[in-house]
Formats: C-alpha cells, sequence, structure tokens
C-alpha cells in the first residue's frame, strides 16, 4: 500500500484496491459424474469440504472489500502533537472555559482569570486584582478592527484596551446580566450571550439594546452561546433552542426541537436535535450552523438539518459542549474527547488521552462505520473538552484540566498512517463499527 | 397476448405491496424514538475527584437559594430554618468525621426578584461562600440557573423544584427532590378522570413559568385520557379579585390548583368557604406554605381542617415526618410545611453523601447519584443518574 495523500481533496487516488480473485468454480470438473438414470452428465452440488475453501475465499474478498471501502475515503489530516499549557507552567487554574486566537497571541478564559499565551508560554495573567470584572472568564472576542479584548465573565463584562480594563456590569450599564456566557463582536456592536437574555454595545455611541422572552421569541431568557454570521447573529440557548437573529432586516427566527420532547430525539434529522443548546458556531466557508447540545450534534444548511448522535457516527460523546466549524470540517467538544467530522467524505477523527499515561489516542471512523485507532506520543490535556479555536493548521483546545495545542506535522502524520497500515496488516485494525442509523 | 394468469399475478403482487405500505403506516405512529437519552448512562467524565480538588477549611458550606423577601418570605423562611435544624442536629450529634475534623455550616441567599438576582447569588455561593452543593427553592426558573452555572463550574445542585426539564438535559450534576410536575399531573388526571369519573373540571394555574408549565402537563394529563379539556384559568397573584374564576367554579366537580403557596392560600381560603365539598388537588409547590405563619395550608399529616385536598408526592415516611415535625415544632413554634421537610432532607442527604465523598464537589456528585432509598421526613428518596427521584408518586389527602 502506498502512502497517504495529505490533501483530502486530492486523495482520490485511494480507490478500492482491485484484486485478481479467480472467479468462484460452481463444481468443477473433477467432481463432474455421471447419473446413471439419464443419458447427459448433471452436477451434484459439491460437499462441505469441497466448499470450505470458497467459503473462506469468500470472507477474505468481504473482508478486502471492506478494507478497500475504508481507505477508499480521503484520509483526513490529523494532530499529531499536543503541547499543554497547565497549573505545572504557570496557568492560573486547570479549567479553561474558552479559547480564542488572535494571530500569534492566544487568550484563555479559566476558572481564575484571563491568560495571554505567546511565544510558546504564558506570558501574562490577568485577574480581578488587575482590574478583569471577574475571576470565571466565559467567553473572549477581539475586535479586529482595534486588537482590543471583550471578555464575558461571571461578573459582567470586562473591555481590554491599551493594558486597562473598563467593566460593563448590570449595575453600571445596559448589560442584561452579570452572568455572561458569551461575547462577539461584529463592527461596532459587541454582542453578549447573558443568563437573561441578549445584549449588544455600540461602541460608537455607548448605546445598548437588549432582548428577552419580553421582546423576542426567547422560549426561554438564558443565552449559553453566540456566534455572528455575516449581517446574522446566532445564539444558543438553554431551553430556547437556536435563535437566528437578522441585524439589519431586525427580526428573529427561532429554531427549536420538534418533537418537543426532552429526553428522546424522534427522528434522526428531524430539525434541532434538542432544545438546550449549549453552544453555536458558524462555519463562514459552508455557510451552515452548528449547535451543540447535551443530546448530540445539529447542523443547518438553511435547507436540511444534519444531526449526530454518537450511536450514528464517530462522535464520541452526545454530551457537547461546543462546536467549532471551518471548511468542510466540524469539531465537537465533548465530555469525552474532541471530535472532527470532515462532512464531505463522512469521516470521523476523535482525539483523546490513551489509556498509558501521556500517549494520546486517535480514533478514526470511517465512512462505512469501522473504527481505527492510533497512539501519539503525547496528548490532550484531559478528555473533558470545553472550547476550542484554529491557528492555522493548529488548533488550541480548552479543557477542564488544562489548555492544549494541538500541532499538525505532515511527517508524522506519514508515520501515523504507515502504522496504521502496518497494523492493518498484521490484522489488528478493527475496534468495532457504529450502529447504523434508520 | 398475455394470459390471464399473468393478469391475477400482478394483481396480487401490487395487492401485497399495498399491504405491506399500509401496514408500515399504520405502525409508524407507535414505531420507537430513533434515540433516547439513557437516564442510567449520565455521567460526569471530567476531572476534579483527586485530593488536590478538595475545598480547604474545616467547615464544609452549603448553600440555600431560597425567597428570603417578597411575597414568598415565608416560604423561605421556612426553608432556611429547616436546613439549619438539620445543619444544627449534625453538628450536634452526628458530626460528619472527616478527617478535617468538618463541621456544616448553611450559606442561604435570596433569590427574590427578577431572574438576574438568583443568578448572580448562585455565582457568589460556588465562588465566595465556596459551598459544596447548593440546594434550590420549588422555583425552577431558579433550578435552572443554578444548574448552568453547576455544569459550567462542575458543582451539585439539590432541587425542590418540581420542573421535569429540570433533569432531563443529560446532565450529571442537577438532583430533583420530590416528584416531577409530569407525575403529578398523572396522578391527579388519573383520580379525576379515571377513578372518579369528572367531567368539568377547572385549572388555576399562576401566570409565571411554574404555573404554565404544570398547568400545560396537567392539560396534557387529561388529553392523554381522552376527557373534556378542563377549563383553565390564569391566576395573578398579585391582582387576584374577588370573582375570579367564581363563575366558572361554581360547576366545577374538582379543581386543580398550580400556583405558588402565597397564590393557594388565597385560593382556597375562598374555596373552603364558597365549594367546601369538592375537591381540591394542589401541586407541589401550592402545598409547601409554612401554616405556622400564614394559617392556612396544613401539611399532609397535619389536623384535619376539612379532609378535601390532595397532593401528589412520594410514599410517607411516617416516623421520619413525624420526628422532624416535632423538632421544628418545638424549636420554632410552627407547623412545617412539605417545602421546610424536603430542605431538611437535602442536608441530611448531603450530609450522609459528605461522609463518603469528603469535601470535594465531584466526588459528592457521584455519592449522591448513589442514594437509594433515604427515609427522608418528606418521603423515601432514591435518585437515579440523571437526578430523579424515582421513588413512586402517590395521591395524599391533606388531613
Amino acid at each position: 500500500m502506498g502512502t497517504a495523500p495529505l490533501t483530502p481533496t486530492t486523495s482520490k487516488t485511494w480507490g478500492p484496491l482491485r484484486l485478481a480473485v479467480p472467479p468462484l468454480p460452481l463444481g468443477g470438473e473433477g467432481r463432474r459424474i455421471l447419473n446413471p438414470h439419464a443419458g447427459s452428465p448433471t452436477y451434484h452440488l459439491p460437499s462441505t469440504v469441497y466448499r470450505f475453501p470458497h467459503f473462506c475465499l469468500l470472507v477474505f474478498a468481504f473482508c478486502i472489500l471492506t478494507c478497500s471501502i475504508s481507505l477508499a475515503a480521503p484520509r483526513p489530516h490529523l494532530i499529531t502533537r499536543w503541547e499543554n499549557y497547565t497549573i505545572a507552567n504557570g496557568m492560573p487554574d486547570a479549567k479553561v472555559f474558552c479559547v480564542t486566537v488572535d494571530g500569534p497571541r492566544v487568550w484563555a478564559g479559566t476558572e481564575n482569570g484571563l491568560v495571554l499565551i505567546q511565544n510558546g508560554k504564558v506570558a501574562k495573567v490577568y485577574l480581578p486584582a488587575d482590574g478583569l470584572a471577574h475571576r470565571a472568564v466565559m467567553g473572549i472576542a477581539v475586535d479586529r478592527s482595534t486588537d482590543d479584548l471583550w471578555i464575558a465573565t461571571f461578573g459582567g463584562i470586562s473591555h481590554f484596551s491599551g493594558g486597562h480594563f473598563e467593566n460593563f456590569t448590570n449595575l453600571t450599564s445596559g448589560l442584561l446580566n452579570d452572568i455572561c456566557y458569551g461575547i462577539a463582536v461584529v463592527d461596532r456592536s459587541v454582542w453578549v450571550a447573558t443568563t437573561a437574555g441578549v445584549s449588544r454595545y455600540n461602541t460608537l455611541s455607548g448605546e445598548w439594546s437588549s432582548w428577552s422572552e419580553k421582546n423576542a421569541p426567547f422560549h426561554e431568557p438564558w443565552a449559553y452561546g453566540i456566534a455572528p454570521a455575516g449581517n446574522k447573529m446566532y445564539f444558543a440557548i438553554w431551553g430556547g433552542g437556536l435563535l437566528e437573529y437578522d441585524v439589519q432586516g431586525n427580526y428573529w427566527k427561532p429554531y427549536t426541537d420538534p418533537d418537543e420532547e426532552m429526553e428522546i430525539v424522534l427522528f434522526k434529522n428531524q430539525g434541532l436535535i434538542h432544545i438546550i443548546v449549549s453552544n453555536v458556531a458558524w462555519n463562514p466557508d459552508t455557510r451552515m450552523i452548528w449547535a451543540s447540545t447535551y443530546f448530540g450534534l445539529s447542523g443547518y444548511d438553511g435547507r436540511n438539518w444534519h444531526n449526530y448522535l454518537s450511536k450514528d457516527s464517530g462522535l464520541a460523546s452526545d454530551f457537547i459542549n461546543a462546536p467549532k466549524s471551518r471548511r468542510n470540517e466540524v469539531w465537537a467538544c465533548t465530555d469525552k474527547g474532541l471530535s472532527m467530522l470532515d462532512y464531505t467524505t463522512n469521516t470521523w477523527v476523535t482525539y483523546r488521552p490513551g489509556k498509558q499515561k501521556g500517549q494520546g489516542e486517535i480514533e478514526i471512523t470511517w465512512p462505512d462505520g469501522r473504527k481505527q485507532k492510533l497512539t501519539t506520543d503525547t496528548a490532550l490535556a484531559h478528555n473533558y473538552i470545553l472550547n476550542m479555536d484554529f491557528q492555522g493548521e493548529d488548533i488550541w483546545v480548552a479543557t477542564a484540566l488544562g489548555l492544549s495545542h494541538g500541532i499538525r506535522d505532515s511527517e508524522k502524520e506519514i508515520q501515523l498512517y504507515a502504522s496504521f497500515t502496518n497494523s492493518q496488516r498484521i490484522g489488528n485494525n478493527p475496534t468495532g463499527r457504529f450502529q447504523k442509523g434508520n | 397476448m398475455r394470459s390471464p394468469t399473468h393478469f391475477r399475478c400482478l394483481l396480487l403482487i401490487l395487492a401485497a405491496v399495498a399491504f405491506s405500505s399500509t401496514s408500515s403506516v399504520a405502525q409508524s405512529p407507535s414505531a420507537a424514538p430513533y434515540a433516547a437519552i439513557d437516564r442510567n448512562a449520565v455521567n460526569y467524565n471530567g476531572p476534579g475527584r483527586d485530593a488536590g480538588h478538595d475545598l480547604a477549611g474545616a467547615e464544609i458550606r452549603i448553600g440555600l437559594l431560597a425567597p428570603l423577601s417578597g411575597s414568598l418570605q415565608a416560604e423561605g423562611d421556612a426553608l432556611r430554618r429547616a436546613a439549619q435544624m438539620a445543619i444544627d442536629e449534625i453538628n450536634g450529634s452526628s458530626p460528619l468525621g472527616l478527617s478535617g475534623g468538618n463541621h456544616l455550616s448553611l450559606v442561604a441567599r435570596d433569590e427574590s426578584g427578577p431572574w438576574g438576582q438568583a443568578s448572580k447569588q448562585v455565582v457568589q455561593m460556588v465562588f465566595d461562600d465556596r459551598a459544596v452543593a447548593l440546594i434550590t427553592s420549588s422555583d425552577g426558573g431558579t433550578a435552572h440557573l443554578a444548574e448552568q452555572v453547576g455544569n459550567k463550574i462542575g458543582v451539585p445542585v439539590l432541587t425542590l423544584s418540581t420542573d421535569t426539564t429540570t433533569t432531563e438535559i443529560n446532565l450529571p450534576w442537577i438532583f430533583r427532590m420530590g416528584t416531577t410536575d409530569t407525575a403529578q399531573a398523572q396522578a391527579f388526571a388519573r383520580d379525576i378522570f379515571q377513578i372518579r369519573k369528572f367531567k368539568r373540571v377547572v385549572l388555576l394555574n399562576q401566570d409565571d413559568r411554574d404555573g404554565r408549565i404544570g398547568g400545560d402537563e396537567f392539560a396534557k394529563a387529561a388529553r392523554e385520557m381522552s376527557t373534556p379539556a378542563p377549563i383553565r384559568i390564569v391566576v395573578e397573584p398579585g391582582n387576584l379579585p374577588e370573582e375570579t374564576g367564581m363563575k366558572e367554579l361554581e360547576t366545577a366537580q374538582a379543581i386543580v390548583i398550580w400556583t405558588d403557596a402565597a397564590a393557594a392560600n388565597l385560593l382556597t381560603a375562598r374555596l373552603r368557604n364558597s365549594l367546601p365539598t369538592v375537591p381540591v388537588y394542589l401541586c407541589h409547590k401550592a402545598a409547601e406554605s409554612d401554616p405556622g405563619n400564614n394559617g392556612q395550608l396544613p401539611c399532609p399529616t397535619c389536623v384535619s381542617q376539612d379532609g378535601n385536598r390532595w397532593i401528589a408526592s412520594a410514599a410517607e415516611s411516617p416516623e421520619a415526618w413525624r420526628a422532624f415535625r416535632q423538632r421544628y415544632q418545638k424549636l420554632y413554634g410552627a407547623e412545617p410545611g412539605l417545602g421546610a421537610a424536603e430542605a431538611y432532607d437535602a442536608v441530611r442527604i448531603l450530609a450522609a453523601t459528605l461522609r463518603q465523598s469528603g469535601p470535594n464537589r465531584a466526588r459528592l456528585r457521584d455519592a449522591l447519584a448513589g442514594i437509594s432509598g433515604f427515609p427522608g421526613a418528606s418521603g423515601v428518596i432514591s435518585f437515579d443518574r440523571a437526578g430523579n427521584d424515582t421513588s413512586p408518586v402517590v395521591l395524599l389527602k391533606i388531613r
């Protein structure tokens, strides 16, 4: 088997294996016997003993065919190395709620402060004593026009500019509530997802606007996540599904769970999979919106819903804290690892710490449902994933036990796939299949 | 020319196809859902169970979020008194006995006011007070706010709310004391429509989140029994006119009240005078009042006043109830309500599980998920891994 092409879009060379399997003879000359009761020869069915080699050959051919189907799918890129930032190397708290990449700078929100990571190390930690609104940092957004930072905390929001914090709370501003779960900056507007609804701050005029169940179709007011999408905004609402707001048109559109039952999913692609939406992400490349819930992942392309559960896909767990999406990928931050779906090929990759201390595990779920595992020398800081962001081909992952920098190394990727091919040759490849959905 | 046999075969095939498609259509409504949350598979897969995550200090704090001002202050005060009583008993007679010599203390904060108020108090209890766990009142909105913060930070929440949805999210951090709105509604509907065969039923529900959700559950339960829809009257407690629903109530065979205790007290006082023989079904929240303060609502085993009111609850645990009631009366000179009994039980359950887990939120969560057959003053309590109280629901007459 040759080396794997590294670019999924050009990996068509990975076609099914062509095997020169001779046609199976039905009976054979050696077993042709004459029927004493007829004038012409007849063919008797071969005995079990005779059929056994044919059966083995059929099974072998089936296995090869299955393998070839798996390998026919383009091989996804892999994160091959992890560098972790924990309390041991300067993080102020183990739990990292969010991470935002700003060019070479990486900002992390922890349970005890805001962290700046630069040049591969913790460069600075900002605490309430420095002016931060609260120690628990839930969301970070960069204003691309000014490079200022806007920070959602459990004590209001902070505007970090020129080395100084300016705080906004519900007592000192138009912010709906101090418990803020998400934040986004679009042009001159700062959008905040609070536990009492959505607030917007105009940085030019200083004007605040707010939406909740009182003036918009919020089934519940508890906003848990936020995603800008061109001229629209999407909000993840705890108990209220996904809310779409057309900024120019000034109208709202709710997406809710059509089965209206909390503990079931009636049909696979029924619509939004669950009414409790934990977070939301917009993919500007495919123009799809992705909603994470604690009972599966939902994607909407403007026409159809695409839902995924661990039982019918390579998703590590149905408990998802946040999605993230770009190109043809959607990433799911679950409580059992970080899963990535390439939805053009329906191939999944899940990253989690391995069973051996320090080692990482990569689980690939091929389009036919076959699962195969690879081992890396380094691992995510923890399997409980809260959020992530992209930095070129690398990723940054917020976990419950530290911040992880996932690095893609082409050479290492080739080696990993080679080890995978070798393990196939010795028959150590399949680890199971997911249950096919209806 | 085609033979008639071919034609007959074709007809037969078409008939078979039609029959099979009809069968599948007929079966589709009863088909199983594509997926369902497995309550017993709910688990916390994060870190935090190691000693490094133990809360420091000899004092282990339990947070209580209750209405300590406004119209529901009486209920909130009763919760606080009952919780404090449990803590004093544990510290006095059966301390936790943990290696740090830990003793329990109560941090009570006021949930009253707009919803934002409660969430701020939750955050303060988690970060400033360093509470090992939170107990929330019967308010469903408050339970969700605590659950949202508890889920992010990793703090166990015991709620007295009957809001069914609090434990239907696949979250490992919340545990619901007592029965759900759904179970109560079904118990009421069974008694009203199937056993008593009543047709004319009035539903009085409060114009707030819990009232709407509970009222919807009862209407749904009635619909599932193919009975006439109950006459629904929305009640605004702050603006309850004398004539509220009285015209419709005059012909009612049964009345269901889905309000908070303050509104229920006003309503039942009126009904006692005007419709003394009509059975009244009170939701859990309506029956949690402290009659020592308002002199209206008795508890399940209190002295009979009119004997025509019902609640749906877990099976009684008479000895535990009597002991609790006796001590509460002695200490505070008032009759405890259902809510007080649940708050008392919540603290005792936390103490029992803290003995196993020590002062660690993640280990405490694991221990809570193992609670089974706990003989509480409010009834026998068992949790499944999703945080539901699995005790069977029975209809109790308020004596």
